[in-house]
């Protein structure tokens, strides 16, 4: 499904990523550990686009990404719940909404589908989405990603600041997208959200892929968390 | 004269030069609001529009009307046309930068004068009115075609509103006002939204550049006043703010024109400065400026 | 021996070190080389400050019209002492700084042996200083006051226009006799517009008149109707002068505000609709008033051959416009003032024997021992008298009327009427 090879990524003249490959198959969860500037957000903002690859290639089944318009790779199916959301937050639900739906021309259908995912949202939609509660302005970034109907979800730390209660709706969203064969990167730095949901886990190094590991059978005591993401 | 009719007057003339500058400001509004581009050639676009309404108006037969209509139409059509262009050609390769743009607008604003300079000439010249209807009152005339002015220009910042509030490209903006990163991960073309607002924002200024030339003419030079008003309006009512710019177009418009009338234009100018700079101090947002969510 | 550095041949650096010297050569006066001199078959080069861009534009273009066809009749005539002349035109766009330095590269660059042709007195009075400075004779055609108040220098000269101050006395007899005694000022707020507002108001207390209200207007104005509820109700007279390229707005303006209504009697100075047809659509109600002009625009009846001499020589046709394009117009009644001076240039330069910048001194004098310059195709306008000690012409002044959209001529002034005392004797000034 998502095919990522030896890519180099970095904004600018900085390069974050250096020779990174991972790949995820459909109704497969991988999630993507690592310290803080290990470029765990880089390399979903390098697989949309928002980040400057240099070198490798990314693909979405047979299509090739790189080198495409930021504005294009979306359209190819890929959803994205950025870090700490990223709401038009002067635009009211429904509008955030819309802006999904625009992304691959999804009508009203999806719009109910994903909502009824999050009936919490079907309440607000006339509010303007900066006056949410943290957890509903989380759901409303992944309604939004969902209403793209996505092959791809790339969810960069959903579950930061988050109540228990709104941390298991996320999990429970991301399982029910599993079954329905979407590929998922996760960005998390909480062990045990991992090992609820991950397939498999990659460890993220200074850039470079340190690990990949499948989640079953890791206890939240092994020793590769201590070593890669431990302090 | 009496006070009654002198208010009356001095408030028709603030309604209609508040109209014409309402129009104007949006427009630069728009372009700082989504683009955050501060466009210091905005007042040449609006040269430009009243340029080309003479040349419309000059080479086109019929009666006056039409020629008007016809250059409602069209000038701003082409004076977006000329702007897009410009913001492919030169913003969009600074990346936008703020001081770079500043400095490179500067250019253009030198480079659409001396245009004018050039393919126009030196002379102010008169656009017709599209009809000469005079408004009757008991104690002074006035022009009806100024009263048309101001509806016309009501009915331009309507659909403006419209289009911003109500259809897909006016989501698109604001999305990519907020944040553009996010946009383009939404499959948001910003690079033509920008264009878009770049040739809307100048379209806007041409478009009140032709209502006003039947009154003031088409003047090479006569790009300045309204880029410093634009900016005091835009200053005061704050920057992306609709609401805001027709508030505080409002506000100078016939506030202006009641000084002037009263005790002297001057006098006027000496307020419009200070209240910029009593907003910038107090409240650097805006009067009705959105702070930062 | 300094050669004048050929356009486009220099680098920057040369050029301005080529300028630093020819200016130095020129503030050490006299120390100039004689070459010019020595060459004496030579074309004089007379610089021509013109307004080709800005607000002055369309004066600008019309000066430049009309001296241009003024210097054809003066070659073809035998130019100046046996000599051609040529002329140089650098555009100051209407802006006194551009006026300076347009004049310093006139005389330092160009090598002309002095500069003339400037209207708008902003930029006469900033190009002044640099004459004395560089010590080249500067004569004006800007019927500004400036000159014959003393505020210049004995290096500026107006022999060919008459100023203000003179053009308004000259009209307040008959308009306190005519039109009314109850006058309201309308005039743009600088130092132009000053010297109307000031001298016709002296001019008129004298006649037993009154200016009620004057009326001061930005020159960067461009909408005027809420100036005019000021215009006070018992007023006979409104008196009007504006210039830029907002007269036709400002016209227009105040027709609108006087439509269907009785209004007072209407004088203007042609300035307000210099470059602009009197019968444009907006500006009927002018139809019956009263306009100062410096020469009439439109065809007199009773037209001598020096007028229609003239008005051929610069291409104008019997309304006052262009012959090849009847939509451009004139700016008629202050741009003979080009011609004027071109021709009593000649007889300074003559009398003076001027062979070359060294000269210039003995041509300030010789323009200084000047009086009578008799009506004639060489002063087109009318009879002049040059004053040597204020530097300045007086001349005859007309008013005219509009009927049926033409400018009809019904009075015209004698010298008389516009002169008054020296306020200042240049010939006492050193160099």
């Amino acid at each position: 499904m998502l095919e990522i090879s030896g890519i180099d990524a970095g904004y600018g003249n900085v390069r974050v990523l250096r020779g990174v490959s991972l790949a995820v198959a459909p109704g497969e969860v991988l999630c993507v550990m690592g310290r803080n500037g290990a470029g765990k957000s880089t390399l979903l903002k390098a697989v949309l686009g928002l980040a400057r690859v240099t070198a490798g290639s990314i693909r979405l089944g047979e299509t090739e990404l790189t080198g495409l318009p930021a504005h294009r790779i979306p359209r190819a199916g890929l959803g994205y719940v950025p870090q700490g959301r990223r709401l038009f937050a002067e635009l009211t639900v429904a509008e955030n909404l819309e802006i999904g739906l625009m992304t691959r021309r999804k009508g009203a259908a999806t719009r109910d589908r994903v909502l009824d995912l999050f009936p919490r949202l079907r309440e607000r939609l006339g509010q303007i989405s900066g006056t949410l509660s943290g957890g509903e302005q989380q759901m409303l970034a992944t309604a939004r990603a969902l209403c793209l109907e996505p092959s791809v979800l790339l969810l960069d730390e959903p579950t930061e600041g988050l109540q228990p209660s709104m941390i298991a709706l996320i999990r429970e969203t991301v399982t029910r997208l599993r079954a329905e064969g979407v590929a998922v990167v996760l960005v998390e730095q909480r062990i045990e959200a991992v090992l609820s949901i991950a397939d498999r886990v990659a460890f993220l190094v200074n850039g470079e892929v340190a690990e990949v590991l499948p989640a079953a059978g890791l206890d939240p005591r092994a020793e590769v968390f201590a070593r890669w993401v431990g302090v | 004269m009496d006070l009654g009719p002198y208010l009356l007057l001095a408030a028709l003339e603030g309604l209609t030069s508040a109209a014409v500058l309402a129009l104007t400001a949006a427009g630069l509004s728009l372009v700082f609001g989504v683009m955050r581009v501060v466009n210091v050639a905005h007042g040449e676009f609006f040269m430009l529009g009243a340029v080309i309404a003479w040349f419309v108006t000059a080479h086109v037969g019929g009666p006056p009307w039409l020629g008007f209509l016809l250059a409602l139409a069209l000038s701003p059509l082409v004076v977006g046309a000329i702007a897009a262009a410009a913001d492919r050609l030169v913003l969009k390769r600074l990346n936008y930068d703020p001081e770079a743009t500043i400095v490179a607008t500067i250019g253009l604003l030198y480079l659409l004068q001396q245009a004018a300079l050039s393919f126009y000439g030196p002379d102010a010249r008169p656009v017709p009115a599209p009809f000469d209807w005079r408004v009757r009152f008991p104690w002074f005339g006035y022009s009806g075609y100024k009263l048309f002015v101001i509806a016309a220009a009501g009915a331009l910042l309507c659909g403006l509103w419209l289009l911003m509030a109500r259809t897909r490209f006016g989501l698109v903006m604001r999305a990519t006002q907020y944040d553009p990163r996010t946009a383009q991960a939404f499959g948001i073309d910003t690079d033509r939204v920008y264009a878009g607002v770049f040739a809307l924002g100048a379209g806007l200024a041409a478009a009140a550049a032709v209502l006003i030339a039947p009154i003031s003419q088409a003047h090479y030079l006569m790009g300045g006043d309204p880029l410093l008003l634009s900016f005091v309006v835009v200053i005061i009512g704050g920057l992306g703010s609709l609401r805001g710019t027709l508030a505080a177009a409002l506000l100078i418009g016939v506030g202006e024109g009641m000084v002037s009338v009263f005790f002297s234009p001057t006098l006027a100018k000496i307020l419009a400065t200070l209240a910029v700079a009593l907003v910038l101090v107090f409240r650097p947002e805006g009067l009705f400026g959105a702070r930062a969510r | 021996m300094t050669k004048i550095p050929v356009p486009g041949t220099l680098s920057r650096r040369g050029l301005l070190r080529g300028m630093a010297a020819g200016g130095g050569l020129i503030a050490g006066a006299g120390a100039f080389p004689r070459f010019v001199q020595a060459q004496s078959s030579a074309p004089y080069r007379l610089g021509f400050q013109v307004h080709r861009t800005g607000i002055g534009a369309t004066y600008g273009r019309w000066y430049e019209r009309t001296v241009n066809a003024a210097l054809e009749v003066l070659n073809a005539g035998g130019g100046i002492n046996g000599r051609p002349v040529e002329l140089v035109f650098e555009d100051d766009a209407t802006d006194p700084k551009r006026g300076a330095e347009v004049f310093e590269k006139l005389v330092t660059r160009h090598g002309c042996d002095l500069v003339f042709g400037a209207l708008f007195s902003h930029v006469v009075v900033g190009t002044a200083p640099r004459a004395q400075e560089l010590k080249v004779p500067y004569l004006v055609c800007s019927e500004g006051h400036h000159v014959a108040s003393g505020a210049l220098n004995r290096w500026t000269l107006q022999p060919g226009i008459t100023d203000v101050k003179s053009q308004v006395q000259a009209m307040a007899p008959w308009v306190s006799a005519n039109l009314g005694k109850k006058v309201t000022m309308i005039y743009p707020d600088y130092a132009f517009g000053y010297d109307h507002r000031d001298n016709f108001t002296a001019a008129m207390a004298a006649q037993g008149g009154e200016v009620i209200a004057a009326l001061g207007i930005p020159p960067t104005e461009t909408s005027f109707t809420r100036y005019l509820p000021r215009i006070p109700k018992e007023t006979e007279v409104i008196y009007h002068v504006m210039v830029g390229p907002a007269v036709l707005t400002f016209v227009k303006e105040l027709g609108e505000f006087y439509s269907g209504g009785d209004h007072p009697a209407i004088f203007g100075f042609i300035d307000s609709l210099e470059g602009v047809d009197v019968a444009s659509p907006g500006l009927e109600f002018l139809e019956g008033t009263h306009f100062w002009e410096g020469q009439c625009r439109d065809l007199q009846e009773d037209a001598t051959p020096v007028e229609t001499f003239y008005r051929e020589a610069v291409g104008v046709d019997a309304k006052g416009a262009a012959i090849e394009d009847p939509r451009n117009i004139s700016t008629y009644s202050h741009m003979f003032s080009t011609w004027e001076t071109l021709f009593a240039l000649k007889t300074a330069m003559e009398a003076a024997q001027y062979g070359g910048r060294e000269d210039g001194e003995a041509l300030v004098e010789a323009f200084e021992a000047m009086s009578e310059m008799p009506y004639s195709n060489e002063h087109p306008q009318g009879d002049k008298i040059f004053n040597g000690r204020t530097h300045q012409a007086f001349g005859v002044q007309n008013i005219s009327k509009i009927e049926d959209g033409r400018l009809v001529r019904v009075h015209t002034t004698t010298i008389e009427d516009g002169l008054y005392p020296d306020e200042v004797d240049y010939t006492t000034r050193p160099f």
